[in-house]
């Protein structure tokens, strides 16, 4: 099992680099690179997964491994 | 392909290919709901202990290691509208999961080939970025096949994502979609952030990926949400995190990936 030094403070207010948010009920925005001032942000759009219901974009799991193979 | 480069190996082009196979995630285990079958095409003059190498090189690349290694640390955090925040303390609990469940996911495939043109290099010859990779994805419903295509990679001018960054991409929507699947009402402002608390660099991971090294990265998961700290919204998202299934692979060791790999050795054409 991974650990972390629960000594150290978290500092929460540190800027993200990768944002997400729904778009609707099965659909998913991700904004990669968003603290970056010269390159992206690059968006990807992901379905929540749904193995019988028609989609518009991979669920997240094909896009991890995607980046995998990439 | 950096590790080739640095390692002096003779790689002209590589290509992989992943099946995805489909697992129901059960409530008392931890699986992330789905293994890969891996075959990955070489080409080049590559001798047998160069190819253990490169194979080693790819499950302990950053994006890899995360998926395959579990080494990432989490770092959770529930920040409320209001300003209040909760952090999560990590946990081995396994709360037993109620109705409804992640549905399954459909068989697919992903298909990763190398744009050998990206590569990019100083005016002495040393590669400074190892170029870009075109990936096919295709995932197969019972109603029909769906095809994407997706660009990352590294670059000096940054058209498209570095492939870790994009693997984050993937977990912050998988999270989202997690907590929007598990819990039954609706989750106002919900927004997932990813911060990393230790940066890697292009050097450090292809050194790790070429030495076998698993290097722990530490990543701050911030989850927003609109209104007033409510314990029971904390518990049941708490709850839900415990079975998103790329934060499985994450942290429990990995997503688990099929023996049977196949190494197509080509020679180039002279």
């Amino acid at each position: 099992m991974n650990t972390l030094n629960y000594e150290e403070p978290i500092n929460v207010e540190q800027p993200s680099n990768i944002i997400a948010r729904p778009i609707d009920k099965s659909t998913v925005l991700s904004l990669i690179g968003t603290n970056d001032d010269q390159k992206g942000p690059w968006p990807m759009v992901m379905n929540i997964s749904h193995s019988d219901k028609p989609v518009v974009a991979p669920p997240p799991e094909y896009l991890s491994v995607a980046a995998w193979a990439a | 392909m950096g590790v080739a480069y640095r390692g002096n190996i003779p790689l002209e082009d590589i290509a992989v290919a992943f099946h995805i196979n489909p697992m129901e995630s059960a409530t008392e285990s931890l699986n992330p709901g789905f293994s890969v079958t891996e075959t990955v095409t070489l080409t080049g003059d590559i001798s047998e202990s160069e190819i253990v190498r490169l194979q080693r090189a790819a499950h302990f690349c950053p994006v890899g290691q995360a998926l395959t290694k579990g080494s990432m640390v989490i770092q959770d955090v529930l920040m409320w509208s209001n300003g209040e925040t909760e952090v999560i303390p990590i946990t081995t609990d396994i709360p037993k999961l109620a109705e409804p469940r992640l549905p399954l996911l459909a068989s697919g495939t992903v298909h990763g080939s190398y744009l050998k043109n990206t590569k990019e290099y100083d005016d002495a010859g040393n590669m400074i970025h190892e170029g870009e990779s075109k990936v096919y994805v295709q995932y197969d419903t019972s109603a029909r096949s769906y095809r994407w295509t997706y660009q990352a990679g590294h670059s000096s001018e940054g058209w498209v994502p570095p492939p870790f960054p994009f693997s984050l991409g993937a977990w912050a929507a998988s999270t989202v979609s997690t907590l929007n699947k598990l819990i039954s009402y609706k989750i106002s402002g919900l927004q997932v952030e990813l911060s990393a608390l230790n940066r890697g660099n292009s050097g450090q991971s292809q050194g790790d990926a070429a030495s076998g090294i698993v290097r722990n990265r530490q990543v701050l998961r911030k989850i927003r949400i609109d209104g007033a700290l409510n314990p029971t919204i904390s518990q049941d998202i708490r709850n839900a995190l415990q079975y998103d299934p790329i934060s499985i692979a994450y942290k429990h060791g990995g997503i688990p990936v099929d023996n049977n790999i196949v190494i197509e050795l080509k020679k180039p054409d002279n």
